[in-house]
């Protein structure tokens, strides 16, 4: 496209007349605002008023805070239970991850065949999220509960070997995914209906017409038509994995056994607001969002350009 | 002209899938919606319990003696209607402020071009990712040197703007085909005409999906209203339901009023549900 | 078609939502209705909202206004709001109460005082979370308003507790013990006499298994708490320490769970496991009371707040004091308090509060008897309504009489951290990672660090 009279050369407003290009400025920033101002004020503020106690010792009760420089990095860094945290993160969001994704992609394109019936299901598979969090934890420790859970029960009466679930060393992190994954579902199913509607008919039509079956309808059309919403949905799960699970891994095993479902938004909640040492609390913190955030980096790298299509 | 292409397509559909697939399908469905409702059976068999009954092994998830006064228990002796009425009012607000501001600034970061765009995105990104135990105490700061404290305007201040709700709306931006937005703006229609007139009515799915997740959050809420709730006038219920809880506390009541706050939500999630699930969007764009 | 109705109803919802956001923005608390129960029976502020609104000069000479008091157990039997009305109508202040969840209220008191908005009485429990808020300076001394407060006869470790530099800066409220309740069903079935509880560790060891053997795996004999979590290290280890002749710390400097003698009380958790009278798996405070009242665990070792529950239960119970180590039988006491911030509104309100629950026998009676606990002052237990509660309730005076000797875990510096050590060590060899001496040995190290680091501020 050649650029026109008085266009300018470079940067996102390029190869635009003047007149244009002033009108999306003027329309861009006003509808960013809202959000720009909230922003600055509850985010921008509030980070940078952390990172700078990541270098202080201070407890919210006490009346200074004192320097350490950067004696609560080297500290986590030696923490065997930090250490331990971060691979435990690691460990849980992969696995749902992996969960999330496949479970609410399956379901709602099983929501979204328009078959009698579904309309109930669909509800009902929101129904985790929409219920207390706490409760819906105590009730899963009581079902799966070692010797008087309904589950065991059953595993004993056929017979099978009956784990101990959240109190057993090597089945705590497989519980604590599953649960949480179980809630997550429904909200991520939302979201992925939504993209579904999003994929013209047509096209699918189109293809069915030429003769593609199903799968390869699927394969070829609408998953990579739901690229930018897939993108989200990962971005989102690895977020909710390392900060909302805090709720139901406190409620369940409380980062145990024996540090098994220590996860570093547990560590950090304890250094926090269990022992007040917010300034190393805040140093943690800080950890956890750079892993985030080069996660999420990652995410866009490789997802980020088939995502943008249009 | 949209309106028809709807009605035969739905009906092809379900005459060109295949029987085995359709069961498949169900099979699936059903699978799952057992492991979705185990808890929920246990749940509401607890609810109805009478207390000496609560903790009995396994199997014994029905009742054998139903006691409906739980439910009656649960509702006069702490204020569940209160503590229903204060949430759908914060999270209401909130889902609208968060629509409002999501569609806008997506809308922005999909379509139009101005200096930092791409950077300011980057900075909302980050904006998710920071975990809320940095942000609680100087949030309270914030909120309470603006005198919100203990207020519902302070609950809902901190859930004005989910950027969460941007980076979906900006995706969902991205993905519709701009010849419609493009036909206008050769009209002459100044941006937010496009958004308003134009773009919105088929984004439906996208703004429902938002409200749903928007309220939810809202809702689920727990460690921010805990901070700055101190009446119990204003309590949400997801508070409520917390401080119902102790070593001494009813377990019956307590299971009983979990049961009914779940009400409102799944009841907001069925009126939104339908403009995502129901093909009423079509691309809008026919030879 | 269908796509204008549909934005005629999105119009209609904005429209809607914008009258909203505008009624709310300009009014202030209260919703335009209020359905249901809020109103009527238990909402405590009913009658104070309107003396709140008034002007601010109360009739009695004494009253000290309107104040905010968090507490963390749920009203039950409508006593607590007694208590609340009682107190209201007393004309010495108004109380408006906030309920927060036990586990919260740390946080949300810490948030409160950082952002300089604390209430004017909170209840507080245990000698760790009450030490936590007098440093520093966010209690009021209460020998301020009663200059004789030191002089009641509180149980002296309650008082040591709660006082700093001769001063006291909590007003205790009710006490509690660690004793025994056992299940006499469960002794009965396995051959074990009723009305015979054990009186050493070592014979209690040798029931729970005997217990757990005739029970097929379905019943269990005793159960300690096994979470990592500071309950479990500070508030319940302590007494099979004590009976061990083990000491948490030596002197103020030294941590010195890890002797031998502390190794020997740990290695009496690990024999319940290897002996199968307990199960391995994580248990708190209410965990451990959960499968008690399911009626197949023979004994736990616990504080007098279950009492209530575990009456109502299915089977019979009863209670006893812990029992004896080698070495002594000191039980852990525990406590709650009510504690008036210093930095408050209206701290008048907060101490005539305090002072109607704790210097008063009736009302200090009736509170005692709502959370099924024991009054903290000796005289206390003279109250013809106390008499009578624990005349009616066979568990209680085991509970009366194990508190008699007693003494206080440690609550200084680092009491909180040093618990989760302690908690973490006790999970480590509950589940057999660890052996005691190597898993106390760790946890004295690590507590050694955190300990230095906390005096240091100091």
């Amino acid at each position: 496209m050649t650029p026109a009279v008085g266009a300018r050369r470079s940067g996102p407003l390029s190869g635009l007349p003047g007149y244009v290009r002033q009108e999306q400025a003027r329309y861009g920033t006003l509808f960013v605002l809202p959000t720009f101002f909230f922003f600055c004020l509850f985010i921008a503020w509030p980070v940078a008023y952390s990172f700078y106690l990541g270098f202080f010792q201070w407890s919210p009760l006490e009346p200074r805070p004192v320097p350490v420089g950067l004696e609560n990095y080297r500290e986590l860094f030696s923490s065997p239970s930090f250490l331990r945290a971060i691979w435990n993160t690691v460990v849980f969001t992969l696995g749902v991850l992996t969960l999330t994704v496949v479970g609410s992609l399956s379901l709602a394109l099983a929501l979204n065949q328009g078959l009698r019936g579904t309309a109930v299901l669909r509800a009902l598979y929101y129904s985790p999220v929409v219920t207390s969090l706490v409760a819906t934890a105590v009730i899963w420790l009581w079902i799966l509960d070692p010797q008087f859970g309904v589950v065991n029960q059953a595993l004993r009466g056929l017979g099978l070997p009956a784990p101990g679930w959240a109190s057993d060393a090597t089945w705590a992190m497989p519980t604590v995914i599953v649960t949480f994954s179980w809630r997550e579902i429904g909200y991520f199913t939302v979201i992925y209906l939504a993209g579904l509607q999003g994929i013209p008919a047509e096209l699918k039509e189109a293809a069915r017409i030429d003769g593609c079956g199903a799968w390869r309808v699927f394969r070829h059309i609408t998953l990579p038509l739901l690229m930018p919403t897939t993108l989200f949905v990962l971005v989102l799960s690895v977020i909710r994995a390392t900060q909302n699970a805090f709720g139901v891994i406190y409620v369940m095993t409380g980062g145990g056994p024996v540090e098994a479902t220590n996860v570093v938004v547990l560590y950090l909640y304890q250094q926090a607001f269990q022992f007040f040492r917010m300034g190393y609390a805040s140093a943690v913190a800080y950890v956890l969002f750079a892993m985030i955030f080069f996660a999420t980096l990652i995410q866009f790298r490789l997802l980020g350009r088939r995502s943008e299509l249009y | 002209m949209a309106a028809e292409a709807v009605a035969p397509q739905a009906a092809e559909r379900s005459r060109s899938r295949p029987r085995l697939g359709r069961i498949g399908v169900y099979a699936f469905l059903s699978v799952g919606a057992v492991v979705v409702l185990l808890p929920y059976i246990w749940m509401i068999g607890s609810s109805l319990k009478y207390e000496d009954e609560m903790f009995r092994t396994g199997w014994q998830v029905i009742p054998t003696r139903l006691r409906w006064q739980n439910y009656a228990d649960a509702w006069t002796q702490y204020p569940l209607g209160r503590w229903i009425a204060n949430t759908v009012l914060v999270a209401s607000i909130e889902t609208l402020s968060t629509i409002l501001t999501s569609v806008l600034a997506g809308y922005a970061f999909a379509r139009l071009r101005f200096w930092g765009r791409d950077q300011l995105f980057y900075l909302y990104l980050g904006a998710m990712m920071v975990p809320i135990q940095v942000t609680l105490i100087p949030s309270f700061m914030i909120v309470r040197s603006l005198g919100l404290l203990n207020s519902y305007q302070g609950i809902i201040v901190i859930h004005l703007v989910q950027f969460s709700g941007v980076f979906l709306m900006r995706q969902f931006f991205l993905n519709l085909p701009s010849e419609l937005e493009d036909a206008a703006r050769i009209d002459g229609c100044s941006w937010f005409r496009v958004l308003w007139q134009i773009v919105l009515p088929v984004s439906l799915p996208a703004v429902a999906a938002l409200g749903i997740l928007a309220f939810t959050t809202g809702w689920n809420d727990f460690l921010w209203p805990l901070v700055v709730v101190n009446k119990p006038d204003i309590m949400t219920i997801v508070l409520g339901l917390a401080s119902m809880r102790s070593e001494s506390t009813s377990w019956g009541p307590l299971m009983a009023a979990t049961t009914l706050s779940a009400v409102p939500l799944t009841v907001v999630y069925l009126l939104f549900q339908r403009w995502f699930t129901e093909g009423i969007v079509t691309s809008g764009i026919k030879g | 078609m269908t796509r204008s109705f549909g934005r005629r109803r999105f119009l209609q919802t904005l429209g809607g939502g914008t009258a909203t956001i505008l009624v709310a923005a300009c009014g202030s608390s209260a919703p335009a209705s209020v359905p249901g129960g809020g109103a009527t029976s238990n909402s405590p502020t009913a009658a104070p909202k309107a003396a709140e609104k008034a002007a601010p000069a109360p009739p009695a000479a004494k009253a000290a206004g309107s104040g905010t008091f968090w507490f963390n157990q749920p009203p039950q039997q409508e006593a607590f709001q007694k208590i609340i009305e009682r107190f209201n109508q007393s004309g010495s202040g108004k109380m408006e109460v906030v309920l927060v969840p036990a586990p919260e209220l740390p946080t949300k008191l810490a948030t409160a005082i950082a952002g300089g908005e604390p209430p004017d009485a909170v209840r507080l429990g245990g000698p760790a979370v009450n030490s936590l808020f007098m440093t520093n300076g966010h209690a009021a001394a209460l020998d301020d308003w009663d200059p004789k407060i030191g002089t009641y006869d509180f149980l002296p470790p309650i008082k040591k507790a709660v006082t700093r530099n001769g001063k006291m800066y909590a007003m205790p409220v009710n006490s509690g013990v660690q004793a025994f309740i056992y299940n006499k069903d469960v002794y009965q079935k396995a051959g074990l006499d009723p009305e015979k509880p054990p009186t050493t560790f070592d014979q209690l060891l040798e029931f729970a298994a005997k217990i757990s053997a005739g029970g097929g795996g379905q019943v269990w004999g005793h159960y300690v708490p096994t979470a990592p979590i500071a309950q479990t290290g500070a508030d319940y280890f302590p007494s099979i320490l004590w009976a061990f002749g083990g000491k948490e710390l030596s002197d103020e400097t030294k941590i010195a769970f890890n002797s031998p003698e502390g190794v020997a009380a740990l290695q009496w958790y690990k024999a319940l496991f290897d002996r199968k009278a307990m199960p391995i798996k994580q248990v708190n405070e209410i965990q451990m009371l959960q499968d008690y009242l399911t009626g197949n665990v023979g004994s736990i070792g616990v504080y007098p707040a279950v009492v209530a529950r575990v009456s109502e239960a299915g089977f019979k119970s009863a209670s006893a004091r812990l029992p004896a180590g080698p070495k002594g039988q000191t039980a852990a006491i525990g406590f709650g308090t009510i504690m008036v911030m210093d930095k408050a509104k209206n701290r008048e309100a907060g101490w005539a509060f305090a002072r109607f629950i704790g210097l008063e026998a009736a009302n200090g009676a009736f509170w005692n008897i709502s959370f099924g606990q024991l009054p903290p002052r000796i005289s206390f237990r003279e109250d013809p309504a106390w008499k009578e509660y624990e005349s009616k309730n066979p568990l209680v005076p085991a509970y009366v009489e194990a508190q008699k000797t007693t003494d206080l875990p440690y609550f200084g510096p680092g009491a909180q951290e040093i618990g989760v050590e302690l908690g973490k060590a006790i999970e480590a060899v509950a589940f057999g990672k660890k052996e005691p001496k190597q898993a106390l040995d760790e946890a004295a190290q690590a507590s050694q660090v955190i300990l230095d680091r906390e005096r240091k501020k100091g």
